[in-house]
């Protein structure tokens, strides 16, 4: 019986070969088109889903409406009994085997200036913990090949900054640090084109305090000089209004990717941004984030996060990292729409290559099907002898697509190609996320093998509708 | 009527058993499944049935020693002479036991020694099986041994309308002039 029901539609697909190689081909094309952007696609999104994971955690508690009302006001909105947050998540038993790293943050901002070059510009900083902020760069739940560089600013907290490289030119701070296009200038020109500018256009007063702070300036700049590093000075607003101002070291100069946050990125050691954006008074955060060991724990975890809050004010809300950055739902929906397309494209190539063949395969062997309703097999029977035929060729090509696609992408994550992505500096390896991608592996074989059965509906329908008489008479 | 029964009333499925269980067929090209072997051609048309692997397999042996192609049996049809090939129909036709074999023009494609082989064949296998040959042929010799003759001349019956005695089978299977001739031992 496995002769009737498997062997005689095996044979007869193979028996022309040159066509069921075609359409094979065709399907195997499908197959590895479909899963190798599936795997790529995937990979560009678990990239950017592990950036963002890594910078802001996977969900953030933070004073309600923060997130929309509160950057300008980090006093109004800070977290001031924050230790004892961190502390209770820490501690929670629940939370405890699916968190990785719980860590205060304090995003402020400012203006940064260097006195002695006479340039300024507002800037964005984040206060973090060192020691936590490596910590959740080490986060790589898919696997990603290659080392993760450690966060510049030392974990022992001391007065530190990171600045992004556009930040460093606009201040023509970049001299010393590796900076591409940083302009040439030296210290008397730009003292020079300093005076110039106070003469021209600021008041008398204004000018004399101008010139006793570029004195002031010389001085510490001989004091940056026999320290043998570079400055800058940092204004914020405090509660009320009142400026502080605090003179930072620059310990190294980072790309952020983008122009607009390369302009204006600062990074400081979270007791440094605490004492410019509270001074004296009580220190707080504007969020504690919560990165877990596993993306797919987040609801669960928002759930006994929320739960947990409650006990420290009900003026607190859980936000996930997709609420904070929109760009990851953003490029998701892209690349699943490009996907959708592309598989939709090659779904129908394949429908169409398979009920090709199987149209020609029944309109040759007209006779073959009379003579086999005349040795007594049913409508039903040569109906299941076509659909049977279609599904092997499915298989057949969707099993061949799908190991000729795995070993292109094992071929693809060994061979060390690197690319940089958009919004990034860092070049990355060239992967296809197919191997941790059980349901796209099993759904484009099934899918594939369904797109060549339901190729064979009609074809098949033909054949067990033929008069037998007919048939037989066919030439 | 065949067997008491108006086949031209019954429904498609119907037909399909009745053909299955009842009729044998031999094709003048000898429509031999090209794919299968001439055992799995013989033994095809006993899966449809209620047949036991055992009965089959001695069935088709049986009917492959019966018509000299027992060393031939792995063979599939492209490796076979066309006598051969149509012995393989003929052991396909007997294999199910029919009670009527029809034949167009069975030894159309055969030289006159295969064809003399094959009309021989069929008589001799006959009784052995109790089923009766409905042929339609040309063929002057093959006509020589049929046991009755009904002319036809454009799908009419030009001379001697026949009944066979015992199989119950009538009518014209074939246009156009020719004769056909009816064998019955049943």
């Amino acid at each position: 019986m496995l002769m009737h029901f498997i062997g005689l539609p095996l044979r007869n697909v193979l028996r022309n070969r040159r066509r069921t190689l075609i359409t094979l081909f065709a399907i195997t094309a499908g197959a590895v088109a479909i899963l190798l952007f599936g795997g790529y696609s995937n990979a560009i999104v678990n990239g950017v889903q592990t950036g963002f994971v890594r910078q802001l955690g996977h969900l953030q508690v933070q004073k309600k409406d923060y997130f929309r009302l509160g950057s300008g006001s980090p006093t109004e909105y800070g977290i001031s009994d924050y230790p004892k947050l961190v502390q209770a998540i820490r501690n929670d038993p629940q939370l405890r085997d699916m968190v990785a790293v719980v860590t205060p943050t304090l995003q402020m901002f400012g203006i940064a200036g260097n006195f002695e070059a006479g340039v300024s510009r507002t800037v964005v900083g984040v206060g973090v913990i060192p020691s936590d902020q490596n910590q959740m760069r080490q986060w790589n739940e898919y696997k990603f090949p290659g080392e993760i560089k450690p966060m510049a600013l030392p974990e022992d907290q001391r007065p530190a900054a990171v600045i992004g490289q556009g930040l460093a030119r606009v201040l023509h701070l970049c001299q010393g640090f590796k900076v591409p296009d940083c302009p040439a200038s030296t210290d008397d020109t730009l003292r020079q084109s300093v005076e110039q500018a106070n003469a021209a256009n600021a008041p008398e007063d204004i000018v004399a305090l101008s010139e006793s702070m570029v004195g002031d300036d010389q001085a510490a700049a001989s004091k940056q000089n026999k320290d043998g590093g570079t400055h800058m000075e940092i204004l914020a607003a405090m509660s009320r209004g009142a400026p502080n101002v605090e003179s930072v070291p620059i310990i190294a100069v980072e790309s952020q990717g983008v122009k607009e946050v390369d302009d204006m990125y600062v990074a400081l050691p979270l007791p440094l941004a605490q004492r410019l954006v509270y001074g004296q008074a009580h220190p707080q955060v504007t969020s504690v984030v919560v990165q877990l060991k596993q993306s797919g724990q987040l609801e669960q975890a928002r759930a006994r996060l929320q739960e947990l809050i409650k006990g420290h004010g009900s003026d607190l809300e859980v936000l996930d990292y997709r609420t904070l950055n929109s760009t990851y739902d953003q490029i998701r929906g892209l690349f699943t729409s490009i996907f959708g397309f592309i598989a939709v494209l090659m779904g129908t190539i394949v429908l169409f290559s398979v009920a090709n063949t199987m149209s020609m395969s029944v309109m040759e062997r007209t006779v073959e099907i009379g003579t086999l309703r005349a040795l007594g097999l049913c409508k039903r029977g040569v109906y299941q002898l076509f659909m049977t035929e279609g599904a092997l060729i499915g298989v057949l090509g969707a099993g061949l697509g799908t190991s000729i696609a795995l070993f292109i992408a094992w071929l693809i994550n060994s061979s060390g190609l690197t690319w940089v992505p958009p919004s990034q500096v860092d070049p990355i390896p060239l992967v296809v996320h197919v191997f941790n991608a059980p349901v796209l592996i099993v759904g484009t074989f099934i899918g594939l093998t369904v797109v060549a059965i339901v190729s064979g509906l009609l074809p098949a329908r033909r054949a067990a509708r033929m008069d037998v008489v007919e048939a037989l008479r066919h030439v | 009527m065949v067997e008491g029964r108006d086949v031209h009333s019954l429904p498609d499925d119907m037909l399909t058993s009745f053909r299955r269980d009842r009729v044998g067929f031999i094709f003048q090209n000898f429509n031999l499944l090209p794919v299968l072997t001439a055992y799995e051609n013989v033994e095809y048309p006993l899966l449809f049935g209620k047949v036991g692997e055992q009965e089959r397999k001695k069935r088709v042996h049986a009917a492959l020693q019966d018509v000299g192609l027992g060393a031939h049996m792995h063979k599939r049809p492209n490796q076979l002479s066309g006598g051969e090939r149509q012995r393989v129909a003929i052991a396909r036709a007997l294999v199910k036991r029919p009670a009527v074999v029809l034949a167009d023009e069975p030894t159309a494609n055969l030289d006159s020694k295969n064809a003399k082989s094959i009309i021989g064949l069929m008589r001799e296998i006959m009784d052995k099986y109790e089923s009766s040959f409905v042929f339609s042929s040309h063929d002057p010799f093959v006509l020589s041994e049929a046991d009755d003759i009904v002319r036809l001349l454009d799908g009419a019956i030009v001379s001697d309308a026949f009944v066979p005695p015992s199989a119950g089978i009538a009518g014209a299977i074939h246009s156009g002039d020719a004769q056909h001739g009816f064998n019955s031992l049943a």
